[in-house]
């Protein structure tokens, strides 16, 4: 009788999974890498000679409510809304809405722009904390204050889109600032494109870049490491992930601190549900899950050149809180959408995207903290072959180093935001290093983000903001 | 997986990067040659000509910065380089998107007579979507009206941006050739979005008006009726609120079974 050997049992089907999972991810990283190569420089041709100015002039272009939830946010509150109010679009209007903040914000507010209340009646097309006050300023016609019961970003983006005038609106965070044209960049494609239902544009990292009169107006490297890791971490994630399933027509993500959707279309699928962290992607997976329930042609897209800014966390604290949050409202929308996995009637976003996002972004931390004991355990047991396994760890590195370096050279070749070579070559040394050590942190805060989940942890946790400054000179 | 394979796959992964890094080294370096380049060659162009394209003032000075260029390609460019025909191409379309009336008349005669007419017709014709797209945006900036049959023809381009961008040129162009196409363009709503069309039709002018009464008396589609007294009311014909007026209360009386 032949003696039970976990080493030689276990061992070849443990390398077996770990080695077909690393396929499937560098593979459909790769591909994904090839897919936005092609689109974002396509997209560039195509917009390269957009004549603006006959947009901004025409009495057609589609006038938006761009919504701003604020909690405690009085450090950059004023910073954000001048920010807002000096874009440049020809009709738009910027809803604040103060979400019960316990600091001064909306005493911040109602000082810095002259507000008063004004008397109206609100229908609650969607669900959302009672509003208290309207406010509106004499000196700003644009500019609307809500102030509200707290209940969150989603239910305060609720009051947003029910007080919104214009039938788009854009939902934005409000410690981010806009470029300029961003607006005007976003709404291009609802024009050319009537089908368009919902667009997320390019969040970058403010730190380090130079602020003034709410426009960053010298875009610079942060000197906090952390945040050049993040840097890279955006770069990789909206340039080639996102213009990837753009292109496939599987976007599943816009992100909440930027994106411009049709308003009726939001208030037919029920607006943000409050009982979710990640609403900006159940929102999106929702409005897929409808749209194609009721057979109506849509688009939901990315584009690679509408730039929001915003501050990156420069706390180990910080950070984790944000990704804990990040994977538990992922968690918790692939669970209440589960359905639309793998099932046909949902097309590519059933077939393709959600599948994804379960093996790779849902079940890749806990595979990847696995395949680490795996590895520690096998060394202990003298089960793993050293040189073999140096190799393959070589080869996991340079392939996601490939990635990095090729994001950082795609928003090179497209956009040039770095005005500095040296400011390049800082994010590609950042993109091997992020394997050392930062990427294990991430994976592990992912990993405990299951846990707060299945604790029924619903708390955002509080971000630190330091509000935008100027870079030393 | 064998060792070999690996190894192979570390070799491809080295060479990759470095190989980006190098690029991005090289391009960088290229960009600071050639604007250190451009500057050097403004001379080359007579501080005059250059300036005054940049920075426009007056006909009498246009014309005379406008008969120097022509010269100068007229007599077989000399001296010139790719970048040079590069820069001055690029100077004539900034500044001609700046100038309105006689003085961007004056541009797109230089233009057309450079060659640069030619040049852009025969690109609207290339095998690259992305060069026929800048020929479109070049003749739409120049307002070279030689170009309208072109133009008219790229409406039918195999690239849907392309196509627009055409739609969008003809309508900028305003020449009466085009107004068919682009009313077609507005009631067509299977090939063109409504909206960027009706831009189209917007950026003619006025004078696309007539044409547009005239197809109003045989347009039997309720929607499309409103679309088009909303336009020509845009275009800031009077008569047109009287009719939209009439059209709106048939369509009221209509969706109340009055009639």
């Amino acid at each position: 009788m032949l003696a039970w050997d976990p080493g030689t049992l276990l061992l070849p089907v443990a390398e077996g999974f770990i080695l077909a999972y690393f396929l499937l991810l560098q593979g459909s990283y790769l591909i994904l890498l090839l897919i936005s190569y092609v689109s974002v420089l396509r997209y560039r041709h195509a917009v390269a000679c957009e004549h603006w100015r006959s947009i901004i002039q025409s009495p057609l272009t589609l006038p938006i409510s761009i919504i701003a939830p604020a909690y405690n946010e009085e450090r950059t509150i004023i910073e954000s809304v001048r920010s807002l109010l000096s874009l440049e679009y020809p009709e738009f209007e910027v809803i604040v809405v103060n979400d019960g903040s316990r600091d001064a914000t909306l005493l911040t507010l109602i000082e810095h722009f002259e507000l008063t209340p004004i008397p109206v009646t609100i229908e609650y097309a969607i669900p959302c904390r009672p509003i208290r006050h309207v406010y509106r300023s004499s000196k700003y016609p644009r500019l609307v204050v809500l102030d509200k019961e707290n209940g969150g970003k989603a239910d305060a983006l609720n009051a947003g889109i029910i007080m919104a005038s214009h039938s788009l609106f854009c939902a934005i965070d409000a410690d981010s600032l806009l470029e300029g044209n961003a607006l005007l960049r976003i709404t291009r494609l609802f024009l050319e494109q009537p089908d368009t239902v919902a667009v997320g544009g390019v969040i970058r990292i403010a730190n380090g870049c130079r602020v003034e009169r709410g426009q960053v107006t010298e875009v610079g490297l942060p000197g906090n490491p952390l945040a050049i890791f993040q840097s890279v971490e955006y770069l990789r994630a909206f340039l080639f992930g996102r213009v990837g399933w753009s292109a496939l027509g599987a976007l599943l993500i816009i992100s909440g601190a930027f994106g411009v959707f049709r308003r009726q279309v939001v208030l037919d699928v029920g607006g943000y549900r409050h009982d979710t962290v990640g609403e900006d992607f159940e929102l999106v997976v929702r409005m897929h899950r409808r749209l194609r329930d009721r057979k109506i042609r849509y688009r939901i897209v990315f584009l690679p050149d509408p730039v929001c800014w915003t501050e990156a966390p420069e706390t180990l604290r910080t950070l984790g809180r944000q990704r804990n949050r990040w994977q538990r409202g992922l968690i918790d929308t692939l669970k209440i959408h589960r359905r639309m996995c793998l099932n046909p009637r949902y097309g590519r976003i059933g077939l393709l995207a959600m599948p994804y996002f379960v093996l790779i972004e849902l079940l890749g931390p806990l595979i990847e903290l696995s395949g680490y004991l795996f590895v520690i355990v096998g060394f202990c047991l003298n089960l793993i072959n050293l040189p073999f396994l140096l190799l393959f760890l070589t080869l996991a590195i340079l392939i996601g180093t490939v990635l990095s370096v090729a994001s950082v050279v795609l928003d090179e070749i497209a956009y040039r935001w770095f005005p500095r070579l040296s400011q390049v070559l800082t994010l590609i040394v950042f993109g091997l290093a992020e394997h050392f050590g930062y990427r294990q942190l991430t994976v592990w805060w992912r990993v405990r983000a299951f846990l707060d989940y299945w604790r029924g942890n619903k708390s955002w946790g509080a971000m630190e903001r330091k509000g935008f400054t100027r870079p030393r000179a | 997986m064998s060792v070999s394979f690996i190894l192979s796959i570390i070799v491809v992964c080295l060479i990759l990067i470095i190989g980006m890094i190098i690029f991005v080294i090289l391009e960088r370096l290229m960009l600071k040659l050639v604007s250190a380049y451009n500057q050097t060659r403004i001379a080359f162009f007579e501080d005059l000509v250059l300036q005054a394209l940049f920075d426009l003032e007056g006909g009498q000075r246009l014309h005379a910065i406008a008969r120097c260029v022509y010269a100068r390609w007229r007599c077989g460019r000399p001296g010139l380089r790719r970048f040079d025909i590069w820069s001055l191409d690029r100077s004539l379309l900034e500044t001609a998107a700046e100038l309105r009336g006689s003085d961007r008349q004056i541009l797109v005669a230089v233009f057309e007579d450079a060659g640069g007419l030619a040049r852009e017709l025969r690109n609207l014709r290339a095998l690259w979507w992305h060069k026929r797209l800048a020929a479109v945006h070049k003749l739409r900036i120049m307002h070279s009206r030689r170009a309208v049959p072109d133009l008219i023809r790229a409406l039918n381009d195999r690239n849907r941006t392309v196509r627009n961008a055409a739609l969008r040129a003809l309508g900028e162009l305003g020449d009466e050739r085009a107004f068919p196409f682009l009313l077609k363009a507005l009631e067509d709503q299977t090939r063109w979005s409504t909206l960027w069309a009706a831009h189209s039709v917007l950026a003619a002018g006025p004078a696309i008006v007539p044409p547009m009464h005239e197809r109003l008396t045989s347009l039997r589609d309720p929607q499309l009726r409103a679309l088009y007294l909303c336009l020509v009311s845009l275009l800031g014909d009077p008569s047109a609120t009287d009719q939209l007026f009439t059209g709106l209360q048939m369509l009221s009386e209509r969706a109340h079974g009055l009639s």
